[in-house]
Parts: C-alpha cells; structure tokens; sequence
C-alpha cells in the first residue's frame, strides 16, 4: 500500500483505514507497541544497575550551577560504591522528604575511619553553601542522601523533559502523536 | 607551588583555620592532563567549555581519617588565560574543622585541582601535579578585641 499522506490522514480515509484493520491487525499493532515500551524500560533499568544509581539520567532544573550546567541540560550519573567522594565532584542529592534532586558541587568533606562520610555542597553560582537548604537541623549531607555523580553531560536535550512538565498540554500532544505514530506506522 | 602563612583560632568548639596564599600555576602545559588526552598544546580544545579550578586543603585528624576543605575556587572560561600569578589570597571559604584537629596538626596537605567541563561529553577531575604540605602551629591565636 502506498504510505499515507497528511491530507489523507486528515481526510475520513483515515477513519476508514483503522475500520478496515482487521482484529489480528489490531492486537498486532499493539503488541508491537508492548514491546517498543517494554525494551526502553528494560534499558533504563539495564542502566540503573550498570551505574548504581536509581536514576541514572537526570535533567539539571535550575541555573545554581552555571556556566558549566544550564537548564535543560541532560547529566549522566554513577553511583558506585567503590568510588568514594571527595571535594570538587558533582553530586546530585535529594533531601529528606523533598522529591526533586540537586545538582551542586562538593565543598566540604570529613571522613571517618569506618568509611562514614558527611560532605557539604554548594552550587557554583550561588554566594553560599547549601546548608539552607538542606533540612531543618541538617548541617550536612551522607551518602543516602545521594541519587549519583555527575560522569558526563549533553547540553540542552533535557528542555524537553522541562517542557513537558511545565506545559501538560505539550506532553499530551507529545504522547499522542507517538502513540498515532506507532498504531499507524505498518512497515 | 604555593607559598603560605597561618594562624589558627578556635571558633564555639571547632578548629578555624586561616591560609594565605600564593598560586602559580601553568595549566596549559599541564603534563599529567596532556598525556592522558593526547593534546600537548592546548588543554582548551575544541570540546573543553571551562575548567572549574579548587584549592582543597586535604588532612587527616583524630577524629576523623580523611578531611578535605576547598579553600578556594575559579572558574576559567575558554579563551581565559590559561596561566595563574595570584598572591596573597584569602580562603573563600572557612576553613572550619569538624572538631579540634587543626591545632598542631603537622600535614596539611594542599592541591589545586579541576574540573574538566566539555562543550558535551566526558566530566573528568584532574589533579595538578604540584602540592604543598603545610603545617598549623600547637597554639591558638589570641581573639583580637574591637
């Protein structure tokens, strides 16, 4: 059959197209689906256990670390055990009971000999230390507190993720083209 | 191929130290780094954004087997230059000790460092190859009055 134009699309030709799919066709069609999703899940999760970290790509949200990291950058993160922290790496931290993860730089460690660490960070582009933002009586961070370290970066891709957080509408419309996409595409 | 000076005061319960100090620094020709990227000349190539540079005092206490402290720090856009002549520097940042193993601790042990930045890429630290030990003194400063 010959590939399908936007003005057909938009015409009722569509609309007769999917009626004239059969049942086979259809679960077909979706099964393929099934399996797109299922192997990009299965390699976020091949990532989280090859970097140890529970989300090992994340999206930089606020300008406290530029001119390295700007909104929307994409970082990649480890989070091995092996490798311990020290001073001038960026870490990126959750603090208790707040969901969204911080993307600064360490400042400040101190080291016990049974491998207990407390550590302080502080963005780049801000005056001071984050101890303001860490939780109320919280004077440093440990390493339960951390998500990953920052390994390697790509500036700007991440903008999408943004976008579709701050405009929901965009997210909508982002899913429902793949997802007519997906069902229409048949070669 | 840092030059210091140093006095210590205790501040409520923990050690406060204070460093001044000169750095000069060539990161151009920086060998440990060239050879492990294969540049000689540059180490501002075509994917290097910014270097992000920290003085970090490193020592170990009583209370604790590894401390470090970043003194100071710079960041160094492409096209900046690339060798530093700063004298008598202040720490940026306190120098507070978790506790009292500042006082007559005899290695402290300081070194420039940087953070690679890429355009995109690779975030790599690189340590520089020169460091200095420094040693605080067995007393304390006496509080100066206003």
């Amino acid at each position: 059959q010959p590939p399908r134009s936007w003005p057909a699309m938009l015409s009722l030709d569509f609309l007769d197209d999917v009626r004239r799919m059969n049942r086979r066709q259809l679960y077909y069609q979706v099964l393929n689906f099934g399996m797109i999703v299922s192997s990009a899940l299965m390699i976020w999760k091949g990532l989280m256990v090859v970097t140890g970290s529970e989300s090992p790509i994340v999206v930089v949200l606020s300008g406290s670390m530029e001119p390295a990291f700007h909104r929307g950058d994409l970082l990649f993160l480890t989070n091995r055990i092996e490798d311990p922290i020290r001073v001038g790496e960026i870490v990126v931290f959750r603090i208790e009971g707040r969901e969204i993860p911080i993307v600064h730089r360490v400042l400040k460690i101190h080291e016990k000999h049974n491998g207990d660490i407390k550590f302080l960070t502080k963005g780049d582009n801000n005056a001071v230390d984050d101890r303001g933002l860490y939780k109320r009586g919280q004077h440093w961070l440990e390493k339960k507190d951390v998500v990953g370290r920052a390994r390697g970066f790509v500036p700007y891709i991440g903008i999408v993720t943004i976008l579709m957080n701050d405009y929901p509408k965009f997210k909508y419309a982002v899913l429902f083209l793949l997802g007519l996409f997906v069902l229409i595409h048949r070669e | 191929r840092k030059n210091v000076e140093d006095f210590t005061g205790p501040r409520e319960r923990s050690d406060l130290g204070f460093i001044t100090f000169d750095i000069t620094a060539d990161i151009l020709n920086e060998k440990s780094y060239s050879k492990a990227f294969g540049n000689k000349n540059s180490i501002f190539d075509w994917n290097v954004k910014q270097l992000f540079l920290y003085l970090s005092a490193e020592y170990s206490t009583k209370n604790n087997a590894l401390n470090q402290v970043v003194l100071w720090d710079k960041i160094m856009l492409r096209g900046d230059n690339p060798r530093l002549f700063l004298k008598d520097m202040k720490s940026k940042y306190f120098f507070f000790d978790d506790g009292n193993g500042l006082k007559g601790n005899r290695n402290i042990t300081l070194t420039l460092s940087w953070n690679v930045v890429p355009n995109a890429g690779i975030l790599p630290l690189v340590t520089g190859s020169g460091h200095v030990s420094v040693p605080f003194p067995d007393t304390y400063e006496t509080t100066k009055s206003y």
